[in-house]
């Protein structure tokens, strides 16, 4: 049995709440610290891609976790961030410079968005998103002059003031620090009045309006600091693709944003990192399903999205929580240890809610 | 002290007269009870007073401002705090969360500040966190600080609604059926805490009720409903003694 004794509010309010939270943020940034040093440049460079996927993971969850605004069209925002970021680095702007511009775009693309679709909701708004993000990869493609078309265009090497970070172990702990910014922000966001505001928005929107929220503003953020976090891992993303064309930010990676966020679990940072390192190793485990598979359907397309689905289905089904929800109720059995009481995740009924007010 | 007054207010759905020509005097540490039949177009009032609803005609002022027609969220930022008949709760979050939220009003720090946890923001989060306490203690909700709302029981959701308008810090409270699918005892309590805010607390409550032990022994002035229209007005006897008001509750004897 575990009791958090608290003596003031801020206990309530720091990052890390318990001693053994503590001690676990403190390995996983020691390991994520020196294990360059010991693994391989494989390793080096897949953890580089899990960190910046993490970033984009996390970008999601602040508009499909928080807000409740779950969109299909998330590869839009890494797109247009990989092209502002390659185009402007092209064009001789400095890193820093660059990176910026491409995060304030993806956040003034955020609010188009939001405005476009401040009045749909569930299903329609899934539609409305995945429309935008088929157009602006369309887009990409068409507008040949800037963005090179379907050919596509060469990144640079990341520069910052002088020092090169195009080597996988300086491109590592580039994308690390990027990682731990983004996480600190974000859970700074959580903790605020605003972040409440995104979770008032998501679970009742007249409530919301009764407590003075702007529903409209409020959404309009989400999308804006969503689209900037998102739009901030495209264009680190950009620098491992080397040649960025349209259809690296299909249909495809969105599906991938999605299935990280719910694997992982919708709402918290945490689960965002877990569907990072999921589905960046999920490429691999397929490769080794494949291999299994007899060789007249090995070298078919299909395989990838259907695995791809089932995974999806398989969490929907029996985890909806993603695996931090699972990772929850393991913990509650341990704090609670002896004395858990199997009922207290069990589903409790939920009162009827009307539409009228 | 301030007024809420509501004059000429009208709200038709096509040809449905929801509401016709009502007006209504609220003051502050007074209650105001609202009764009438299902359909006497009571929830479409409070709806039109808050903003969910623009009304089709009428003035709502609160002191000598105009309000009618503003967004919900400016009603709410004037300091009029209300809760809801089926509960609308953030069902995903904690009582405290639910609860600090209702401080949302009183907001003062910005994005950024709060992105980079900046001392304002910090300052900001005790500060709400020490108005949600003080109502914890109040409605006695200690105990469930943690819980999510989503697996607390009926009577303690009715009491954490209750809390999160109350941490708003409102001129007025306006409530939506506040004792419908509350125990007795529940019921007692809540008519201490109605008496006590408006009494000790100068806060003016407007309430939509059904249970008549309640209002007759809470408020201050009773306002019957039918059909859209104002019944009767007065003291809770004088209401239920009114002709109009038995003979729409119980209907006319027929001879």
């Amino acid at each position: 049995m575990y009791f958090d004794f608290k003596t003031s509010y801020n206990d309530d309010i720091r990052l890390i709440r318990r001693p053994l939270s503590g001690l676990f943020y403190a390995i996983a940034f020691g390991t994520a610290l020196f294990s360059p040093l010991v693994i391989s440049e494989f390793y080096i460079t897949e953890s580089s891609a899990i960190f910046v996927l993490g970033i984009i993971i996390i970008g999601y969850m602040i508009s499909a976790g928080m807000a409740g605004l779950v969109g299909l069209g998330h590869a839009a925002f890494v797109g247009v961030g990989a092209y502002t970021h390659a185009i402007l680095l092209g064009a001789g702007v400095p890193f820093l410079i660059s990176i910026f511009s491409a995060i304030a775009v993806c956040a003034l693309l955020g609010v188009m968005l939001a405005v476009i679709s401040l009045r749909l909701s569930g299903l329609y708004l899934a539609i409305s998103t995945l429309i935008f993000a088929l157009a602006v990869e369309h887009i990409l493609g068409s507008w040949e002059t800037l963005t090179g078309g379907y050919e596509g265009i060469l990144v640079p090497d990341p520069i910052i003031f002088g020092t090169s970070f195009a080597s996988s172990i300086n491109y590592y702990y580039l994308t690390l620090s990027a990682l731990v910014s983004v996480i600190i922000l974000a859970a700074n966001l959580m903790r605020s009045l605003s972040g409440r505001a995104l979770i008032g928005l998501r679970d009742s929107e007249q409530a919301a309006a009764s407590l003075g929220i702007n529903v409209l503003k409020t959404k309009s953020v989400a999308f804006a600091l969503s689209g900037a976090v998102t739009g901030f891992g495209g264009a680190l993303m950009s620098h491992q693709i080397f040649f960025i064309t349209p259809e690296a930010f299909n249909m495809m990676l969105s599906l991938q944003i999605v299935l990280a966020a719910v694997i992982g679990g919708l709402g918290s940072i945490t689960g965002a990192l877990i569907g990072a390192v999921v589905i960046g190793w999920m490429p691999e485990l397929i490769s080794q399903i494949k291999a299994l598979l007899p060789v007249s359907i090995r070298y078919q397309p299909g395989p990838d999205l259907v695995i791809y689905g089932a995974v999806l289905i398989g969490f929907v089904l029996f985890e909806p929580l993603g695996l931090y929800g699972r990772w929850k109720k393991i913990e509650n059995w341990l704090l609670t240890f002896p004395l858990d009481r199997k009922a207290t995740f069990a589903k409790t009924r939920t009162y009827m809610k009307s539409e009228r007010v | 002290m301030m007024k809420l007054r509501v004059a000429g207010l009208k709200q038709y759905f096509g040809g449905l007269k929801a509401v016709d020509t009502v007006s209504l005097d609220a003051k502050q540490s007074e209650i105001l009870a609202i009764i009438g039949p299902n359909g006497a177009g009571k929830t479409t009032v409070i709806n039109a007073i808050t903003g969910l609803r623009k009304p089709t005609a009428g003035t709502v002022w609160l002191g000598d401002k105009t309000i009618t027609g503003l967004a919900a969220n400016r009603i709410a930022e004037l300091g009029i705090a209300r809760t809801f008949q089926n509960i609308e709760l953030f069902e995903h979050a904690s009582v405290l969360d639910n609860i600090q939220l209702g401080f949302y009003r009183h907001r003062k720090v910005t994005l950024c500040a709060e992105l980079f946890n900046l001392p304002s923001a910090r300052a900001e989060a005790v500060n709400a966190r020490l108005a949600a306490e003080k109502i914890l203690h109040y409605l006695d909700l200690v105990s469930w600080r943690d819980k999510a709302v989503s697996g607390l029981s009926y009577g303690i959701r009715k009491q954490v609604e209750l809390g999160r308008a109350l941490c708003s810090a409102p001129s007025f409270l306006i409530l939506d059926e506040p004792a419908s699918g509350l125990t007795r005892e529940e019921t007692l309590d809540l008519g201490y805490f109605l008496r006590d805010l408006a009494k000790n607390r100068g806060i003016g409550i407007l309430m939509i009720e059904h249970d008549m032990g309640l209002v007759s022994r809470v408020a201050d002035h009773v306002i019957a409903m039918n059909e859209g229209r104002i019944l009767a007005k007065g003291s809770a006897p004088e209401v239920q003694s009114n002709a109009d008001v038995i003979e729409c509750y119980l209907g006319s004897e027929m001879v």
